[in-house]
């Protein structure tokens, strides 16, 4: 039988809740601009992240 | 209008609270039950943390399209990441991830919020208005610097037990115990 908990790992998962407390307290301090650029950077990276997860998982290449 | 902006903001103020409380109950269940998050559950975790952003934004800067866009970005996100993790286990005799809550496994009440959060921003944006002054930002409620406080708080949380589990490096598929 197939290990379904062997699905791939991610690496950098504490980095990014980092970028994702800066973009909250970027916003706690009323730069708007600033903190929605910064969390759509972040979206994008844990979206990486998460191609990158099924990619090895998968065991191919993009 | 001044009463619908005002419910407008209660439920931007109630949506944070949820996503809150999923993530601390999925907090509750790490510690009591002793099941470390695996890494796509820190990635749905990431995407409630964002779709609790879009809100925010909403409570602080007023409402705007492009916070919404935000909210509805990760909450697609988080509902694709959960919905790769159901497929996984989806087959009968393949064991699942952790154990079931209320019948349903962890990834599924993930994928359940993801689409909730998704149908809430579409609520609020039927409510939404530019014309009649949604966009202009209002003092924070003390219900809004609560549900602001506990994001902050449990965005730190999640930081500190994906460091103490994988530390600067790869996250493992199968994690059994924190690196520190």
């Amino acid at each position: 039988m197939v290990d379904v908990r062997k699905t791939g790992g991610i690496s950098m998962a504490a980095g990014l809740f980092l970028l994702f407390l800066i973009v909250l307290v970027l916003a706690f301090f009323k730069l708007r601009m600033a903190s929605l650029v910064l969390g759509c950077i972040t979206v994008g990276l844990a979206v990486l992240l998460f191609i990158h997860h099924i990619t090895e998982a998968l065991s191919i290449r993009l | 209008m001044r009463v619908r902006k005002s419910i407008a903001i209660f439920l931007s103020e109630l949506h944070i609270i949820i996503l809150c409380g999923v993530l601390a109950g999925a907090f509750t269940y790490e510690f009591m039950k002793h099941e470390l998050p695996c890494p796509l559950c820190f990635l749905q975790r990431m995407g409630m943390i964002a779709m609790a952003i879009g809100p925010m934004y909403n409570l602080i800067f007023g409402f705007r399209s492009s916070h919404f866009a935000f909210g509805i970005g990760a909450s697609v996100f988080s509902a694709s990441v959960s919905i790769r993790q159901i497929l996984l286990h989806i087959c009968l005799g393949f064991p699942t991830y952790g154990l079931p809550v209320w019948g349903f496994e962890l990834y599924t009440w993930a994928f359940i919020v993801a689409v909730c959060s998704l149908l809430g921003n579409m609520l609020l944006l039927f409510m939404f208005d530019p014309s009649e002054g949604y966009c202009k930002p209002e003092k924070l409620r003390p219900l809004g610097y609560i549900a602001i406080g506990v994001l902050v708080f449990l965005t730190v949380a999640n930081m500190c037990a994906s460091f103490l589990e994988c530390g600067l490096t790869f996250c493992p598929d199968d994690p059994t115990k924190y690196v520190y």
